[in-house]
């Protein structure tokens, strides 16, 4: 008897936690957090939010987010910034945008874009998982573990290419991507499940370059998305570069400073006239100044194009202002009062910026990160855990549980199987749902058969069977014989046709059952061996019995055979077992003499230094 | 029949629970595994489920499953040394087989 120590169920738990987290990756700022019955932000110099920013110095260095802006006076490199605008797109795409970006384009094969700095190429997939990486350094560092997934949010404008390229932008950076999340759907994520809140929404998500308005319904924590619609290029960019338009229409002076300064002080009095009437800064002793009543005439065209892209949507989803309940801030550039009042006055609704409009898509898609791991038990629905074992039929009837219930999904696992006879070329794979030891109580799901196994002793071949759960609960179940990598499987959906008092029916039943049950796997177990043993001495005694056994000898094991057989028909193990005992007992001699004889055909004919 | 806990057993549970802070007990189940069938799955309790059996002997409180209870009846938990190792032991009559490494058992 094995000596055991004592299990801690709470520890073990947290070592099967899953490190994952929200990456919401924006055109200006990028944020990483993480959620574990709270919310995680990680900071990079103290900042939660990180710049989408990537600097490449003349001798090939790099820096991202905090220290690439830092950097990006000097001469002796190149900044890039707003890299989200071009991606997925072809050189031509960008042309006819008309953007004011300073990125240094050339066209490279395909019609694609390049960025070309010292002769040395990058695409917008490559900055990007730049600052992915730069991301995923940052939480590793912080928790001391490595990433095992992340959720990252994209604009529900982006199309396929423009999500692909998202995809292996954190492929490049090593990140496992559970999930791309529409930016307005983490957004509301977030509200619905820490506010309660339910009814009609709309998602006004105005960030640094892009604009989007979703249409969503809220109910119980489930939401249903009516209509998206925005522009993957109107942003606080924009509002950037009106500034610097009015700046160099009214301050001259300022035609002798490089773009992207002028855009920093357009941004920096942006940021400063928050709620106040003037802002004035100071530029090298020229001094400018900025009201409120003319930022608002330099912003209107920009928030007139969101008002009737709003309305677009609306219109889209079918529903009217009035069945709008609320409408929720999201991005930084809703930071700009004057679009919280246009809208309160427009819909005469609430408009929601309880959440930091800059960190809650990170924490929407933190939140979907730790309900797609399994970390988040106490937030996810009955259908994201297994409502009844999952097995598979083993010889004799008994159920072999692969997947246990209550075992969060999605899941993987493993179970190696043999074969009982020798020779046996086909295995049949039956799925078996539920709780009881025997087939004949569980449910069978699903049935295939793996073929053309080679021909070998029973016991030999291997054949690994996988069970998967997707995240939608479908089920695959597929068989592989080693050796030969032969396979097949078989689709199906595991709780389908069960309605909740059936499952609690089969586990109170698995409960009250267990002692019968316990008899009777007893049984078939005993039963299985007794077979086994029949089939081995019969092989046996055909291919040598005769040439090994007296007749006396033989009918004696014979005999015990037979009662053995005879055995076989009543569900007593014991008595069986006691058979099966009496059978081993008479054919000792004979397995000896069998052993010998293999022996001496082993070594005849050769010299004594062949066998040592 | 009841489950018993030995007064040496009880004396090293009661140090793991005031070492760990929680926990109210020990819970003492089989899990399917190994080569003989069945194996001991012995881990802190922090809560009691509905129908749950509880036995408490030497002021430990001993926890069990009803499914478990089948092969655990009368069972005695016991700690001893073996070599070098020292750990828990299940004494227990249900038993009928076991496997070579002594991990699984069959009742």
């Amino acid at each position: 008897m094995s000596l055991l120590q004592i299990s801690d169920p709470a520890k073990s738990n947290d070592d099967l936690k899953k490190f994952v987290v929200g990456i919401d990756l924006g055109t200006t700022n990028s944020l990483i957090a993480s959620y574990d019955s709270q919310l995680i932000i990680y900071d990079d110099n103290d900042s939660e939010l990180i710049p989408s920013v990537v600097t490449i110095h003349n001798n090939g260095d790099l820096s991202v987010g905090e220290t690439a802006v830092i950097n990006s006076d000097n001469n002796k490199s190149t900044c890039l910034t707003s890299i989200k605008r071009i991606m997925g797109l072809s050189y031509t795409d960008i042309q006819n945008l008309n953007l004011k970006d300073d990125l240094p384009l050339i066209k490279s094969d395909n019609d694609l874009p390049c960025i070309n700095i010292n002769n040395k190429k990058y695409s917008a997939i490559d900055i990007s998982s730049k600052i992915l990486l730069h991301l995923r350094e940052l939480a590793e560092t912080k928790e001391n573990k490595s990433l095992d997934g992340a959720v990252i949010t994209v604009p529900a404008y982006f199309n396929d290419i423009q999500r692909q390229a998202t995809k292996n932008a954190a492929k490049l950076a090593g990140i496992n991507v559970l999930r791309l999340l529409n930016e307005p759907t983490a957004a509301a994520l977030a509200y619905g499940l820490e506010s309660n809140e339910t009814g009609s929404f709309i998602i006004y998500d105005f960030g640094g370059g892009t604009f989007d308005v979703s249409v969503l319904t809220l109910e119980k924590g489930i939401f249903k998305v009516l209509s998206t619609d925005g522009n993957t290029h109107l942003g606080g960019d924009d509002i950037d570069y009106a500034i610097v338009d009015w700046l160099l229409d009214n301050y001259a002076f300022l035609k002798k400073y490089k773009p992207i300064e002028i855009k920093k002080y357009a941004r920096l009095l942006k940021e400063s006239l928050v709620d106040k009437k003037s802002i004035s800064i100071d530029i090298d002793g020229n001094s400018i100044s900025l009201f409120d009543n003319d930022f608002l005439k330099i912003i209107t065209p920009i928030l007139d194009k969101t008002f009737d892209i709003v309305k677009n949507a609306l219109d889209a989803s079918n529903l009217s202002k009035k069945d709008i309940k609320n409408i929720i801030l999201v991005g930084g550039s809703t930071r700009i009062h004057y679009i919280k009042n246009i809208l309160e006055k427009k819909f005469s609704c609430n408009v929601l910026n309880d959440i930091d409009p800059d960190k809650v898509v990170a924490h929407g898609a933190a939140i979907q990160a730790s309900v797609l791991s399994g970390n988040n038990k106490e937030n996810i629905l009955l259908l994201d855990v297994l409502p009844l074992s999952l097995g598979v039929e083993t010889y004799g009837g008994l159920s072999e549980k692969v997947i246990l219930r209550n075992t969060p999904i999605p899941i993987k696992l493993r179970k190696t199987f043999t074969t009982f006879k020798d020779g046996q070329s086909k295995l049949l794979i039956n799925i078996i749902q539920g709780e009881r030891e025997l087939v004949s109580d569980c449910n069978s799901l699903g049935e295939f058969i793996l073929k053309d196994i080679p021909s070998m002793v029973a016991g030999g071949p291997r054949i690994d069977v996988d069970f998967q759960i997707d995240a939608d609960g479908i089920l695959s179940v597929s068989a592989t014989e080693t050796t030969t990598g032969n396979s097949s499987m078989i689709e199906v959906k595991p709780s389908y046709g069960l309605s909740e008092s059936d499952i609690s029916r089969m586990i109170e039943d698995s409960n009250n059952s267990a002692e019968t049950d316990m008899r009777l796997r007893r049984v078939n177990e005993s039963i299985v061996e007794g077979k086994r043993v029949i089939y081995a001495l019969e092989q046996a005694l055909d291919s040598d019995g005769r040439d090994l056994l007296s007749p006396d000898e033989y009918n004696r094991i014979s005999d015990e055979l037979g009662a053995l057989k005879l055995s076989l028909n009543d569900d007593d193990s014991e008595l069986i077992d006691e058979k099966i005992n009496c059978v081993e007992k008479v054919s000792e001699f004979y397995v000896e003499r069998r052993m010998n004889r293999s022996i001496k055909s082993l070594i005849a004919g050769k010299g004594i230094d062949d066998i040592l | 029949m009841s489950i018993t806990i030995t007064e040496k057993a009880a004396k090293h549970v009661n140090d793991h629970l005031v070492s760990r802070g929680t926990g109210i007990g020990l819970r003492l189940g089989v899990k399917t595994t190994g080569c003989s069938g069945l194996a001991y799955v012995i881990e802190f309790a922090d809560k009691v489920e509905s129908d749950d059996k509880v036995f408490e002997d030497n002021g430990i409180k001993l926890i069990i499953s009803p499914k478990s209870y089948t092969y655990l009846k009368g069972t005695e938990l016991d700690f001893g040394k073996e070599g070098l190792n020292e750990g828990f032991k299940f004494n227990n009559p249900n038993v009928k087989d076991k496997c070579g490494c002594g991990e699984s058992f069959n009742v």
